[in-house]
């Protein structure tokens, strides 16, 4: 709260405060109308990838030669396409598989460059420089062009795209950490940690990785977003999960011959790909305000 | 005519959740080219107080509820934002605490000065360059150094340059927010010398906020001392020092190790700070009184004259004490279901 | 009487684009079991420094510590380790010290649990309610977070973990700076406390003069990383004898209208510890400074008996 100006650096007594800060950031989240909006999208995401074996009508490799690139109607609500599956079917199901594949490399991503982070903030020196001018080189090449890279290399499946996706997110996150490091590390409780005769991974593990948390829930997010479109592009360009996996950007490649005679194969996956990368975009926007309320 | 006059002013800050009272009816009085010395601890309502002077107390959420400023015989409270700028830097000016955060680091310390005397267009561009210079050289900065950046001095130099900026214009009144609590001992010394001096020389009134007594003894005419955002005890230096009327007084003066006594223990006030957002019925010091009685914890005290221009508000009446006071009893050390 | 901890020609460095920050120059001193020495000084006097030297969160430059009679000035990791039980540390700031994301529980068994002997979940409750008691912290806020907590209780804390190991010698670093006044004093009643109960040898590094008279038995006083004058703590007050502490003594705003105001006001600042010009580092600022000072080091030596000074002229200073 900024209402009280510093006094001898001491924030006045807020001892009866009992509401936690969790309460504060989910109150200061749910004032913001786009944020909230944002959060619904992503958790019907959520729903739909958990429950897709409930909802989905049909299978997402039910062929029906008969019922080819139809348009929309009451027994297929999106039309079908060009081996009469299911579109809606096949885009609940790519749901699934796109937010898998997304949260896997985000994970990845994070673990890797988290720990590389931390530790290049914290011990500095010749440990940093290291890290840090490998990260450089990785973040000099284009992160498309490497997942392409990495994705060719690795062939064609769920964990490959994943690891293909994670390599590119690897640098910005243990930028990003590293930055947050750096500044936890001059804090007094860390000197104090050390005081007490705490191992350096200790003090990582305990201490430095805990305090990024906020900066790291937002990055997570913004992430999830990105990766969900990168795993669709290398899909789009054959490169993604292997087929007959449905997968919105393989389906969008599949429609691209017909986009002038039907238009729904190219759309619904179109839009669903959209509305997923506004939801996580909003969402991640909010939290950070709402995570830390002087950024704004 | 009074130079300064505060009636029963409150300002509360209202939050969603909570309504925090920072300042809960004070009065107070300054004389022209005296010194008031706003002595109170963490949380108590000095900056509150400062700020709600010169109408810069951040709102939302900061609310002024209610009560009179009267500067030289007009109320500051119906003044509009225009004239209350041009108040501000010309006929009231203020210090911030912290001298590293108040300067531009992107600008000269001669362009920061002159901005303050262009900005109430008392004259030309050049002129206020000039005047910038001769500012630096009254506080005592070669004047040379008008074209270096903050970054190149030192604390105490940039606390120099802070008050420069704020005598720019010549105010009436300055209000000093923990001028010095930032400085070393030495430096604070010098800087307190200076500020006197030039409240001295351009015969100024003085408002200093500070949580040192040491500070006070040594600049102040007048002593106001503050709890929970009443002043609780207000007179002329001797009264508060001499003739320390009221408990927390009393208290504060307990705590203080000395420079020369052969005290062994110090005697504290008990517990803490009242939650400002909850502030105890009756008396807000109550909770913390070694000597409070029923009626303290029901009916808020009346303000007593205790001798001419020393006032006290508390409910018992008090005898004058002639020695350094000390409150009665050993206070308890450990902190046991307090608060 | 033993000495405890033994400190001889201490040296700490940084290195600087503008040439060595030396922060700790030349130190030697000694702290008797049960004792406290207060080191005061104004900011950039190297004060912390030492004290984070002594512990070896800082590797000396040069010089040794020696505690019990061992040298421990470079010592293994693993000794180290060890070494922390027996010396600890309580920082200045109660808002910085504590991990925020810890409850006051979390904080106080983190010594306890890295100390390396294996506490069951019933021993460490057990301690840590012991702890709390011994500092004066009700039960209730086992579970705080340290936001919720004030100052006072948060400084609190701070003891408990210094105390969680039994440890025989504290660097208090300014523990009580960024309180209140009253809550001040009540932490400095604790501290008191605890080092008559439990015989605690304590180094006090302040910059508030009253305090660190109140609390030490001797008391040294550094300028810019050198020691200028050490002497039993009531002894400083009333015969200093370094023109530095004699100045820094009567800058002091003492809270009695009475006193007779007039003061040694001491010209100028601080010199930078960047670098230093040889001699004595006070001599810029020093109104008997002579040419000698500007390039001999001064001796520190004993002038009258306990009391050191380190200045070329102290005995014509103060007729001895």
């Amino acid at each position: 709260m900024s209402v009280f100006r510093k006094d001898n650096g001491i924030r006045p007594d807020m001892t009866l405060r009992t509401q936690g800060r969790m309460a504060d950031i989910w109150h200061r989240l749910c004032e913001n109308r786009l944020a909230v909006i944002g959060m619904f999208i992503v958790i019907i995401l959520v729903l739909v990838a958990i429950f897709a074996d409930v909802l989905a009508p049909y299978g997402y490799n039910e062929q029906n030669p008969l019922e080819e690139l139809q348009f929309p109607s009451a027994k297929h609500w999106l039309g079908t396409d060009g081996y009469g599956r299911d579109i809606l079917s096949r885009i609940i199901y790519g749901g699934r598989i796109s937010l898998l594949v997304s949260l896997m490399a985000v994970a990845i991503s994070f673990v890797v460059g988290g720990l590389l982070g931390a530790t290049a903030g914290y011990f500095g020196g010749a440990v940093d420089t290291i890290i840090m001018r490998v990260m450089d080189m990785l973040m000099a090449i284009p992160s498309t062009l490497l997942a392409i890279c990495m994705a060719a290399m690795l062939g064609r499946g769920t964990w490959q795209t994943a690891i293909a996706v994670a390599i590119g997110g690897i640098a910005p996150s243990c930028r990003m950490i590293r930055a947050t490091a750096l500044t936890i590390r001059e804090q007094e409780y860390v000197e104090a940690a050390r005081a007490c005769g705490s191992k350096n991974f200790r003090v990582i593990l305990e201490h430095i990785i805990p305090n990024c948390l906020a900066p790291i829930i937002v990055d997570a997010t913004l992430r999830l977003g990105g990766n969900i479109m990168m795993i669709s592009s290398l899909s789009f360009i054959g490169l993604g999960v292997l087929p007959p996996t449905a997968e919105w950007g393989s389906m969008l490649n599949e429609g691209r011959q017909y986009i002038r005679s039907f238009w729904p194969l190219v759309t619904f996956p179109g839009i669903a790909i959209m509305l997923t990368m506004f939801g996580f975009n909003v969402f991640g926007d909010g939290l950070r305000d709402a995570l830390d309320p002087k950024m704004k | 005519m009074k130079e300064l006059e505060i009636k029963d002013l409150t300002i509360h800050y209202k939050t969603r959740k909570t309504e925090i009272c920072a300042v809960n009816g004070i009065n107070l009085s300054l004389e022209k080219g005296e010194t008031l010395g706003l002595v109170g601890e963490t949380g108590a309502g000095k900056t509150t107080t400062a700020l709600g002077i010169l109408q810069l107390v951040p709102s939302p959420p900061g609310q002024i509820l209610g009560g009179e400023i009267l500067f030289q015989g007009e109320n500051l409270l119906e003044k509009d934002d225009d004239d209350m700028r041009k108040i501000r830097g010309q006929k009231i000016s203020m210090i911030f605490q912290d001298p590293m955060t108040a300067l531009n680091p992107v600008m000269t310390v001669g362009e920061q000065i002159a901005e303050v005397i262009r900005e109430h267009g008392i004259c030309s561009h050049a002129e206020a360059d000039e005047r910038a210079r001769k500012m630096l050289e009254t506080v005592g900065i070669p004047p040379e150094r008008a074209k270096e950046y903050p970054h190149q001095f030192s604390g105490g130099m940039k606390q120099r340059v802070v008050i420069a900026i704020a005598i720019a214009c010549s105010p009436d009144l300055l209000i000093a927010d923990e001028p010095t609590t930032a400085l070393d001992v030495t430096i604070q010394a010098q800087v307190l010398d200076m500020i006197n001096e030039l409240k001295e020389r351009n015969g100024m009134s003085m408002i200093l906020i500070t949580h040192d007594l040491g500070v006070v003894a040594e600049t102040c005419d007048k002593v106001a001392i503050m709890y929970a955002g009443q002043v609780v005890e207000y007179g002329d230096l001797e009264h508060i020092f001499e003739q320390t009327a009221h408990p927390y007084t009393r208290g504060l003066f307990g705590s203080l190790p000395s420079l020369s006594g052969d005290e062994k223990r110090l005697k504290p006030i008990v517990g803490l700070m009242p939650d400002p957002a909850a502030l105890p019925t009756g008396c807000a010091f109550h909770p913390r009184c070694p000597i409070a009685i029923d009626i303290c914890k029901q009916e808020a005290p009346p303000i007593v004259e205790v001798a001419p221009g020393h006032i006290c508000r508390c409910h018992q009446d008090i005898p004058y004490q002639l020695q350094t006071p000390s409150v009665s009893g050993e206070a308890p050390q450990r902190e046991k279901g307090v608060s | 009487m033993s000495k405890l901890l033994e400190v001889e020609n201490l040296k700490k460095y940084f290195k600087t684009p503008g040439g060595p920050l030396k922060a700790v120059d030349d130190v030697s001193f000694s702290i008797d079991k049960g004792k406290t020495l207060g080191v005061v000084g104004e900011s950039g006097c190297g004060k912390s420094t030492l004290g984070r030297a002594i512990l070896g969160l800082h590797e000396a430059t040069e010089g040794q510590v020696l505690f019990e009679g061992r040298d421990i000035t470079h010592i293994k990791k693993k000794d180290r380790r060890k070494l922390t039980c027996d010396m600890q540390i309580i920082f200045q700031d109660p808002f910085s010290s504590l991990d925020p994301r810890k409850t006051v529980w979390a904080q106080i068994a983190e010594p306890l649990r890295v100390s390396g002997e294996h506490m069951s979940r019933d021993a460490l409750n057990y301690r840590i309610e012991e702890l709390m008691d011994t500092v004066g912290l009700a039960k209730r806020f086992t579970y705080s977070y340290p936001h919720e907590l004030d100052g006072g209780r948060r400084q609190r804390i701070g003891v408990a973990r210094a105390l969680a190991l039994n440890p025989k010698f504290i660097v208090c670093d300014e523990p009580v700076s960024a309180l209140d006044v009253s809550i001040q004093a009540q932490i400095l009643n604790l501290l008191q406390d605890l080092q008559e109960e439990k015989e605690l040898t304590y180094m006090f590094i302040t910059h508030d003069m009253s305090v660190v008279r109140h609390i030490s038995d001797e008391i040294m006083v550094m300028y810019v990383g050198t020691v200028v004058e050490k002497s039993p703590a009531k002894e400083l007050f009333r015969q200093p004898q370094h023109p530095y502490t004699k100045g820094l003594l009567s800058a002091i705003p003492v809270p009695d209208i009475r006193r007779n105001k007039k003061r040694v006001l001491m010209q100028g600042e601080i010199t930078s510890p960047i670098d230093p010009p040889p001699g004595c580092r006070f001599a810029r600022r020093c109104p008997y400074a002579k040419d000698i000072c500007r390039k001999q080091t001064p001796p520190y030596e004993e002038t009258l008996p306990d009391h050191f000074t380190a200045c070329h002229f102290i005995r014509e200073i103060n007729s001895l």
